[in-house]
């Protein structure tokens, strides 16, 4: 039910907020098909959101205040389209620091900057 | 690109619902979503229900709904550090609160009843209901979900028996013998025969539930122990005693009213009746009590005395039967009984040393079975004790004329 199809669901389980959160900021407002598909293409395919995580954590976010929601009718269809909030803005940066940290010191304890450097 | 129509929106609508999504956020986003996958991939001239069948297995695993559970999983972890914090803190408080209401009510200092009450709904309304949610969510499996229900359901119902018991309300014992039992023959059975299959829990359910038993087994003792027997028995002899003194008194009172049966006083025979009246009274009522304590019928109730009861601390009784139920048998009636025998023995001729029944200085409600059953032989042994101190006078003048 994770994430992608490239990478392992444990790898990246916990940064799905943090791809969310950005692509709002990054968007004025987006719905969840949209998202699916924009972080597809940003990735060349290599992570697909699968629904079943993307909507628990939209909710999530939503109970948060990280994201607010607008609802436009199509019909008898409701599109929920996601927003970032004045929280989620903050949060992002956040998610985002701590992930770019994160990043360097798995850099760091893997050694892949010397092993990049021997190739 | 392919354009669903409202009647295939319908029927996504209709299907997602059945397929246990309720929630209404959660179902909007879903169709949402499916509807654009299927407005967006599906092929010319492929059928739209081959499409959305495809469409909806990529939402799940095994069915759509753990969509909805995730959700909610996700939002109330949102919730879990505060519940963690809430438990914390009214466990403690609780705890505190019992030990110290405990304590109070042992040296009879004021506040022990809020104490109690507040310390126990406290663990019973929130601190355990609380524990019964995080520990739902920590654990997934739903043998091991349904035994924690079980244990904290009992727990609940019996703290709640504890509270109603110290409060002295009504239905203490239905709940708390009931979660007894509940825990002794529904819970432990389960937990050790889940738990024994299990290699890796064997041994702790073995361990666990000699603990369970044991301390089942202790409690019932403590049930089953009231006054100590000595104290029982000495009150017993007590009552027989007195039992017996009334018994003498009628006795030489029937000799003293044959003795002047040729003479035809007025006075003499009011006091009998009155006496009589009154001393049917109280074996009634004493039969009554003793009845309803036991369970028997009045028969047989009208054969045993104080040392053949039950509980000999049984207030209930008293409560129900006695200060708050109504008609002949009642204490309101017995009151006015009293009072109309003063008032008879008041204008009895000669009567002046004879001592009326002091109702008020005698504490008759809000005590156990064993002293009103005591208080009433007094009464009965007093009023003979009139009768015969009269009769004695009486006698006494005769002789000198």
């Amino acid at each position: 039910m994770y994430i992608c199809v490239m990478y392992s669901s444990e790898l990246i389980k916990g940064t799905l907020k943090t791809i969310v959160l950005n692509l709002l900021k990054d968007n004025d407002k987006m719905y969840g098909y949209e998202i699916t598909q924009k972080v597809k293409e940003l990735t060349d395919s290599k992570i697909q959101i699968t629904e079943g995580a993307l909507y628990p954590t939209l909710h999530a976010l939503e109970k948060q205040g990280d994201v607010t929601v607008e609802k436009v009718y199509i019909g008898k269809r409701v599109r929920k389209y996601y927003i970032l909030t004045d929280q989620g803005v903050t949060t992002v940066a956040d998610r985002v620091n701590e992930l770019s940290d994160f990043m360097k010191t798995m850099r760091f304890l893997l050694d892949l900057d010397s092993s990049v450097q021997n190739v | 690109m392919y354009k669903i129509s409202e009647n295939e929106v319908d029927f996504i609508i209709n299907d997602i619902t059945k397929r246990g999504v309720v929630t209404e956020d959660v179902r909007d986003n879903i169709v949402d979503h499916v509807c654009c996958i299927i407005e967006n991939e599906m092929k010319m001239g492929e059928d739209f229900f081959k499409c959305y069948g495809n469409t909806i297995a990529r939402f799940f695993r095994k069915e759509l709904r753990e969509i909805e559970d995730e959700t909610r999983d996700l939002l109330t972890f949102k919730y879990y550090y505060a519940m963690k914090r809430t438990l914390k803190i009214t466990g403690l408080m609780s705890a505190a609160f019992i030990v110290l209401g405990g304590l109070f009510k042992l040296q009879h200092w004021p506040g022990a009843g809020i104490l109690l009450f507040s310390g126990l709904i406290l663990f019973s309304l929130v601190f355990v209901p609380l524990n019964i949610i995080l520990k739902y969510q920590d654990d997934k499996e739903k043998k091991n979900r349904i035994i924690m229900i079980i244990g904290f359901l009992t727990t609940i119902i019996g703290t709640l028996g504890v509270l109603f018991k110290v409060m002295h309300w009504p239905m203490a014992n239905i709940l708390f013998y009931g979660s007894f039992i509940t825990f002794f023959l529904v819970f432990i059975p389960i937990y050790f025969f889940t738990r024994f299959k299990d290699p890796a829990t064997k041994f702790n359910a073995i361990i666990h539930t000699t603990f369970m038993v044991a301390g089942c087994g202790m409690l019932l003792m403590l049930f089953s122990m009231g006054v100590s027997q000595n104290i029982n028995d000495s009150v017993a002899s007590m009552d027989s005693f007195q039992e017996q003194n009334a018994i003498n008194l009628e006795q030489n009172n029937e000799t003293l009213y044959e003795q002047m049966s040729n003479l035809d006083n007025e006075n003499i025979n009011k006091l009998r009746s009155i006496t009589a009246e009154l001393d049917e009274k109280i074996e009634a009522i004493k039969i009554n009590l003793i009845s309803k304590s036991n369970g028997v019928s009045k028969e047989v109730a009208a054969t045993l005395t104080s040392a053949d009861l039950k509980n000999t601390l049984d207030a209930d009784v008293i409560e129900q039967y006695f200060t708050q139920g109504g008609g002949e048998l009642s204490y309101t009636s017995f009151n006015d009984a009293v009072t109309a025998y003063n008032q008879n023995l008041a204008v009895i001729k000669g009567g002046a040393s004879l001592m009326p029944v002091q109702l008020d200085n005698l504490q008759m409600t809000r005590t156990v079975i064993t002293v009103v059953l005591h208080e009433l032989v007094d009464i009965q042994v007093q009023i003979r004790s009139n009768e015969n101190s009269y009769l004695s006078l009486r006698k006494g003048m005769l002789a000198n004329n």
